[in-house]
């Protein structure tokens, strides 16, 4: 069983998502707790994993966004106030989506038409972990381009994550690949 | 921009009643100021209404039209006198008497801005109960007469049913668009709203005529896909999923330029008010929003440069934004510590 902590609810369901793909297994067992914003989950993310422990979770997936910041630093951050107070380091892999996880649907922006039929994206994104505000910049690209229904990340990224080319995504997000790790070897990144 | 002022249906405590409104339309800044007076002679209240509608150009404002009381001054037009009665809208007269185009055409922006103005309040219009039969089934004549209204004065607040059957019959995209939004690919509420027409060659229990359609209404609920789906009249929907329907079809079919939204998290699942924010946020441009909310799930999911804290003190209203301070410490806060509507619980309205 999965727990799993990121600052968003949207966030959560995408890694939802994206690990029962990986594993290959609609049935797993998941449980998620998304905050409003990074502070709240720095400040309750380790009393919400010995939650998820007391309820039987094996592997546990923490998602910070790095933001404009530093990967390196939000990962420090993340280790320091969440997984330290709590003091199990196995099986745990600490996510930092470079900028946002948005950058995942950039890698492959394809998707979306399976989604929003009328948005067939001809820009491809070789490098979307360099684009500032991925979130924003779907939004701004829906929105610019006149698609209909507009995407909003919130009720459509955890739909298109279904139908996104993983391998694309991975080839492409370098901070996907923990989150692989852990779900196919069960190799966390806690040093 | 209403159509009457009804200043006597109104109690009003003070002598003047002033409203001052800057907007952006059509690529320029305007002004539109109306200010209601009122004196007391030989124990009546009179009145007197005074506007002005400004546009901006570069660092200065030009006055298109100036009204003091009766007497309406429209740059340009400085030949014509014109004398309205005292209530009067006066963009309503301006349209009604002058037929200047240039003039017309100057002020056609303001007009319509101003006419797409909309408040949605939390309750369901009055006159429509949910189990009104016209939610399922409605007469094509009873449908023309509301579009032949609805499209001279258009309001707000009518029947969610008549505006679905405008947007199936005249505003496809639009339809298709909302049902995208409610269904599997979007908020996963309505699986499918089906509209379909039946004309019968007399009509029933009326005096004969050639032929009459009638349009059924039907709406089929989030399933899974082996199952069998279930066919939904309106009335048969939560009040919760009406409310979201309402807001919905209010923001794809009634074009307004600003929404006044009243507690949109009224009987909405916490849960959905995750998307619903983030989707009302993906929809402003052109049209702008103001939302009155008391509820964290809306808040948490604003900016804080969006906020406005609102409070009534000494018997009038205060309303402000977050000072530069507050908004440089709030970025931490939600950063560090917690949410936005946990800082907000923090600060006083009065703190400036």
């Amino acid at each position: 069983m999965y727990g799993i902590i990121a600052e968003d609810k949207s966030d959560v369901e995408v890694l939802k998502v994206i690990v029962k793909r990986l594993a290959n297994n609609q049935s797993i067992s998941m449980k998620g707790k998304g905050y409003h914003g990074c502070g709240e989950m720095l400040r309750k993310g380790s009393s919400q994993l010995k939650v998820f422990l007391k309820l039987g979770c094996q592997r546990f997936i923490i998602c910070y966004d790095a933001d404009r910041s530093s990967p390196c630093h939000r990962y420090d951050e993340a280790v320091a106030k969440i997984i330290t107070p709590f003091g199990h380091k196995d099986k745990y892999c600490v996510l930092v989506p470079i900028q946002e996880i948005e950058a995942w649907i950039l890698a492959d922006l394809q998707a979306v038409t399976k989604i929003i039929p009328s948005w067939v994206p001809t820009k491809i994104y070789n490098h979307p972990e360099s684009v500032n505000d991925p979130k924003e910049a779907l939004e701004k690209l829906s929105r610019n381009t006149k698609k209909r229904p507009r995407y909003s990340h919130a009720t459509h990224h955890v739909k298109i994550a279904e139908h996104l080319n993983l391998s694309r995504v991975k080839a492409k997000c370098k901070s996907f690949l923990p989150l692989e790790n852990l779900v196919l070897k069960g190799e966390g990144n806690i040093k | 921009m209403s159509d009457s002022i009804i200043p006597d249906g109104i109690k009003i405590n003070q002598r003047k009643i002033l409203v001052n409104l800057e907007f952006i339309t059509c690529d320029k800044s305007y002004e539109y100021e109306v200010s209601l007076n009122t004196e007391e002679k030989d124990h009546e209240n009179t009145y007197s209404l005074s506007e002005h509608i400004k546009v901006n150009v570069g660092r200065s404002w030009d006055t298109i039209v100036n009204r003091s009381d009766t007497e309406i001054e429209v740059n340009g037009l400085e030949n014509l006198k014109l004398t309205s009665g005292s209530m009067t809208p006066c963009l309503a007269f301006i349209f009604s008497l002058v037929s200047d185009k240039e003039t017309l055409d100057r002020l056609k922006p303001v007009r319509e801005y101003l006419k797409n103005i909309h408040y949605y309040p939390i309750d369901e219009p009055s006159g429509v109960k949910p189990t009104d039969i016209k939610n399922f089934v409605v007469d094509s004549d009873v449908y023309f007469k509301w579009l032949s209204e609805f499209q001279s004065s258009p309001d707000p607040e009518c029947s969610v049913i008549m505006k679905l059957i405008h947007m199936w019959k005249d505003k496809e995209e639009k339809f298709e668009e909302l049902k995208s939004l409610l269904g599997q690919n979007g908020l996963s509420i309505i699986n499918d709203i089906r509209i379909d027409s039946l004309s019968l060659p007399h009509a029933l229990g009326k005096i004969p005529k050639e032929e009459q359609t009638y349009y059924f209404v039907n709406f089929y609920p989030s399933l899974e896909s082996d199952k069998i789906s279930k066919v939904l009249r309106y009335h048969d929907l939560s009040y919760g999923t009406r409310r979201l329907l309402r807001m919905l079809t209010a923001i794809l079919h009634d074009e307004s330029t600003l929404l006044l939204l009243e507690q949109p998290e009224d009987s909405i699942h916490s849960g959905l008010l995750n998307k619903l924010v983030p989707l009302l946020t993906t929809y402003v441009d052109p049209s702008q929003f103001v939302v009155t909310s008391h509820s964290s799930g809306i808040i948490n999911n604003l900016k804080a440069k969006d906020i406005r804290l609102v409070a009534m003190k000494d018997a009038k209203t205060i309303v402000r934004a977050l000072t530069k301070v507050e908004l440089e410490v709030v970025e931490a806060f939600i950063c560090e510590e917690g949410t936005l509507n946990d800082f907000l619980e923090s600060i006083e309205i009065e703190d400036v």
